[in-house]
C-alpha cells in the first residue's frame, strides 16, 4: 500500500486535483496496485500545484504540477516507487524553494492530514495547550507579551497587550472572536491555514480563552471560503468528539467552544468593529473607539479581536517558548510572517520566513520574477490599503517598521506583483473605487470622498494642460488629506496610501520629477 | 484546454412562497445574531430574499422592517431579485488585475452583452463582480456557482460559455 498525499485545498481545488484523484484510483485499480490517498493541507507552493507527493522508503517525493493527462504516463513510469517522470521534484525537503523557508506557524500544514488529530499531536499539536494549562493565566499572557508577537492582521498590536487588557476586565463572561474575513487582495494565508492545518487556530483560540478568562469563541469566515468551511465544520466536530472543545478540556475544569459564522461578502467587515457588529447579526458599521472592544466588544463584552494567523503563532508560543519565537526577526517585528506571493508572478504562493530580509529577496528568489517575463512595474504590499512601489524601492526589508518608513504598511503580508503594462492612474482609481464600493458609509470622507476621488482621477487623466492638471492633483492630495484626518476606521483611512504611491509612480514616469510637498507627505504618512 | 472533464452545476432553487418561507423560518431561534444566517439560508434555497420576507423577519426578530431592510442592502452577497442558473462571479481585485482580469471582464460584458449585476437570459447567465477569493498566485479568477476556475485566459472564458450554451440544450 502507497500512500499519497494530494492537498484538500481551494487552489489544488482550482486546478482539478478532485479530478487528478479520481483518474489516479482509476489508473491503480485497473493495473491492481493498492494506494491509499491521503488529503493534506498546501504547502504553500501554488505555482505546483497540485502537488503530490508520495511516501517511499520513508521520504516524501514530490511531483507537480500534476494534471489529469500525466496521471497515465506517472503509473507508466512507476512514480509509485518514486521512478522518474519529467514532473518529479524530489524528496520535499530537499527543495530549495521549502528548504530556505522558515516554518513556525505553518510547520504541519502540507505534511500532515489537515483533519487528522492523531498527525495534529505527533507533529507538537496541543503541546502548547498542555503547557498552559499547566500556567497562571497571567504567566501565558506574559508569554505571548514576551515572544513579541503582534496582530498579524494588518494593524500590527502586540498581542499580550490586547490579551492583558480582556484579562483585566471585569465581566461575567468574555469572548475570543477570530477575525478570518481575508478580504485583501493578494492574500490567503488565513485559507491555507484553515484548510491545511485547523486544529491549530482551534489551539490558539483555546489558550487565548484560557488566559483571558472566556468560554465562547466565534470564527468570523467569509463567505467566499466555502472550503475552508466545510473544512472548518469538520475540525470543530471532531474537536468536540474527543473532548478538546466543550465543558473538562482535557480533564481540567477549562470550558470553551467554538461557533463558525459566516459572513456575507463584505470587504469592511474585515475591521474589527464592523466584524462585531456583523456577528451581532447587524449591518456591518463601524463602531466609534473608545471603548476598544478589549473593554466593551461582542454584545458589550470585553472581546479579544485576533487574526488567524496571529491566534495559529499562538501555539508553538507555548510549546517552545517566549525566546524561541523571538529570536527569529529583527528588530521590533518579532517571530515570522507567511508572506503571500501574486499577482504576475512565475512562483506564486505562501513563503514563511523571519522579518528582515529584503523586497527583492523574496520577489527574485522565491517568485522567480514577473510571469510575462517583463521587468516589475509595481509592487502593492499589504492589501488594497496598502502603497505601491516601484521596481526601484525593492531593497526595503519586510519588517513593520521599514516599511512604514518608506511610506506603506506590511499589512497581512501580501505582495501583489505588477509588470510594466500596469497603469499606474488605473490603480489609482480602483483604490478609490473600491473605497467607495467597500465603505461602510459612516464616515462622509470615505463614503463621498472616494467617489469624488475616482471623478478627479479621471479629470487628472483627461485634462489637456498643465495648470488644470496641477490644481486636480492638488485636489487629489486635499481629499487625501481629508481623507486620512477625518475617517474612523482604515479603510477611509488608508485608501489614500495606494493613491498617493500609484499617483507618485505615475508622475515619475511620465513626468520624470516629483513635487517635493509630494515626497514630504508621503515620509509624514505612517499608519 | 481546461483540465475537466465535468459539467458546471446548476444552480437549483426552489419558487419563493411567502408559506413556505414562514414555515422555514420556525426553524430558526429567533435570537438578532442569527439574521445573517436565515438570510443566507434563503438565498441557499431560493436564490435570492423576496421583500415580502422584510415584515415577517421584522416580527419575527422583534427588529424594525427598516432594520431588515438596511442588513439585506448592506451585504454584497444578498441578491433581491431571482438570478439566472448560472451566477459568474469575475475577480476585479488588484492581483487579477495584473494577470488581466480588465481585459477579461470587458471580453465577458461584450459576449453577454451585459454589465455586473445584469442577467442575460438567454445564456442563462447572472453576471457580478468580486472583490478577491483568495486564490490570488493563481491569478486570474472566477466562479460560477459552487465552481473556481483560476489562470483563466480569453481562450478559456470562450470554452467555459461555449459549454454553458450547451447545456441549456440538455
Amino acid at each position: 500500500m502507497t500512500k499519497i498525499y494530494l492537498p484538500r485545498e481551494t487552489t489544488a481545488l482550482s486546478l482539478n486535483v478532485e479530478e487528478v484523484i479520481s483518474v489516479i484510483r482509476k489508473e491503480a485499480s485497473e493495473r491492481s496496485l493498492a494506494i491509499e490517498v491521503i488529503r493534506n493541507g498546501s504547502r504553500g507552493a501554488a505555482w505546483l500545484e497540485p502537488l503530490l507527493e508520495m511516501d517511499y522508503e520513508g521520504e516524501r517525493i514530490a511531483y507537480g504540477p500534476v494534471r489529469t493527462t500525466d496521471v497515465k504516463g506517472l503509473f507508466d513510469a512507476n512514480f509509485l516507487n518514486a521512478g522518474e517522470h519529467k514532473l518529479k521534484l524530489g524528496p520535499i525537503d530537499e527543495i530549495s524553494w521549502f528548504k530556505q523557508q522558515q516554518r513556525l506557524t505553518f510547520q504541519r500544514s502540507g505534511k500532515t492530514e489537515a483533519l487528522s488529530l492523531e498527525d495534529y499531536s505527533e507533529f507538537d499539536g496541543f503541546a502548547g495547550l498542555k503547557n498552559a494549562l499547566t500556567l497562571k493565566s497571567s504567566d501565558i499572557i506574559k508569554t505571548v507579551l514576551n515572544s513579541g508577537l503582534r496582530g498579524r492582521g494588518g494593524a500590527a498590536f502586540p498581542t499580550g497587550i490586547k490579551w492583558q487588557t480582556v484579562a483585566d476586565a471585569e465581566a461575567d463572561c468574555k469572548y475570543i472572536v477570530c477575525n478570518a474575513d481575508e478580504g485583501d487582495s493578494g492574500t490567503f494565508s488565513d485559507r491555507l491555514l484553515m484548510e491545511g492545518d485547523p486544529f491549530c487556530l482551534i489551539e490558539g483560540m483555546l489558550i487565548a480563552g484560557l488566559a483571558v478568562g472566556a468560554e465562547l469563541g466565534f470564527i468570523y469566515l467569509r463567505s467566499e471560503y466555502p472550503l475552508t468551511k466545510k473544512i472548518l465544520e469538520e475540525a470543530i466536530t471532531k474537536a468536540r468528539e474527543t473532548g478538546y472543545l466543550g465543558s473538562n478540556i482535557l480533564e481540567s475544569d477549562f470550558n470553551f467552544d467554538i461557533r463558525l459564522h459566516i459572513g456575507a461578502g463584505a470587504y469592511i467587515c474585515g475591521e474589527e468593529t464592523s466584524l462585531l457588529e456583523s456577528l451581532e447579526g447587524k449591518r456591518g458599521q463601524i463602531r466609534f473607539k473608545p471603548p476598544l472592544p478589549a473593554l466593551e466588544g461582542l454584545h458589550g463584552k470585553p472581546t479579544v479581536v485576533n487574526n488567524v494567523i496571529t491566534f495559529a503563532s499562538v501555539p508553538i508560543i507555548l510549546s517552545k517558548g517566549a525566546n524561541y519565537y523571538a529570536n527569529f526577526g529583527q528588530g521590533k517585528s518579532f517571530g515570522t510572517m507567511p508572506f503571500q506571493l501574486s499577482g504576475n508572478i512565475k512562483q506564486g504562493g505562501l513563503v514563511e520566513l523571519p522579518f528582515g530580509l529584503s523586497l527583492r529577496e523574496l520577489i527574485e528568489n522565491f517568485g522567480g520574477g514577473t510571469h510575462s517575463g517583463k521587468p516589475i512595474g509595481a509592487v502593492q504590499i499589504g492589501g488594497p490599503l496598502g502603497a505601491y512601489f516601484s521596481g526601484e524601492q525593492l531593497d526595503t526589508t519586510l519588517d513593520y517598521e521599514n516599511f512604514s518608513a518608506a511610506g506603506g504598511m506590511l499589512g497581512h503580508g501580501g505582495v501583489v506583483v505588477f509588470d510594466d503594462s500596469i497603469d499606474y492612474l488605473d490603480q489609482a482609481s480602483f483604490a478609490m473605487e473600491f473605497c467607495a464600493i467597500e465603505s461602510c458609509g459612516k464616515c462622509t470622507p470615505c463614503r463621498i470622498g472616494s467617489v469624488r476621488g475616482v471623478e478627479v482621477i479621471d479629470r487628472i487623466r483627461n485634462s489637456k494642460d498643465q495648470s488644470d492638471q496641477d490644481n486636480q492633483y492638488e485636489l487629489l492630495e486635499d481629499l487625501c488629506d481629508t481623507l486620512e484626518d477625518a475617517s474612523l476606521c482604515a479603510m477611509g483611512g488608508l485608501t489614500p496610501m495606494p493613491v498617493r504611491s500609484a499617483v507618485k509612480l505615475h508622475q515619475l514616469s511620465t513626468q520624470g520629477i516629483v513635487p517635493e510637498t509630494e515626497q514630504e507627505e508621503v515620509q509624514s504618512n505612517e499608519p | 484546454m481546461l483540465d475537466r472533464t465535468h459539467t458546471i452545476p446548476k444552480n437549483r432553487f426552489e419558487d419563493w412562497h411567502l408559506e413556505k418561507v414562514s414555515s422555514l423560518l420556525k426553524n430558526f431561534d429567533n435570537e438578532e445574531h442569527n439574521l445573517i444566517d436565515v438570510l443566507h439560508f434563503f438565498q441557499r434555497t431560493f436564490g435570492y430574499i423576496d421583500k415580502e420576507v422584510i415584515p415577517l423577519l421584522a416580527k419575527f426578530f422583534n427588529l424594525s422592517r427598516a432594520e431588515i431592510h438596511g442588513v439585506i442592502s448592506f451585504y454584497h452577497d444578498f441578491r433581491q431579485s431571482k438570478p439566472a442558473s448560472y451566477i459568474l462571479k469575475i475577480c476585479q481585485a488588484e492581483s487579477c488585475q495584473a494577470m488581466g482580469s480588465r481585459k477579461l471582464t470587458t471580453e465577458l460584458k461584450a459576449a453577454l452583452d451585459i454589465d455586473f449585476h445584469e442577467t442575460n437570459n438567454e445564456a442563462d447567465i447572472t453576471l457580478e463582480p468580486v472583490y478577491c477569493l483568495g486564490n490570488c498566485s493563481c491569478s486570474p479568477n472566477l466562479t460560477i456557482n459552487s465552481q473556481l476556475f483560476s489562470r483563466v485566459t480569453s481562450d478559456h472564458l470562450k470554452q467555459i460559455l461555449e459549454e454553458l450554451k450547451n447545456a441549456q440544450h440538455d
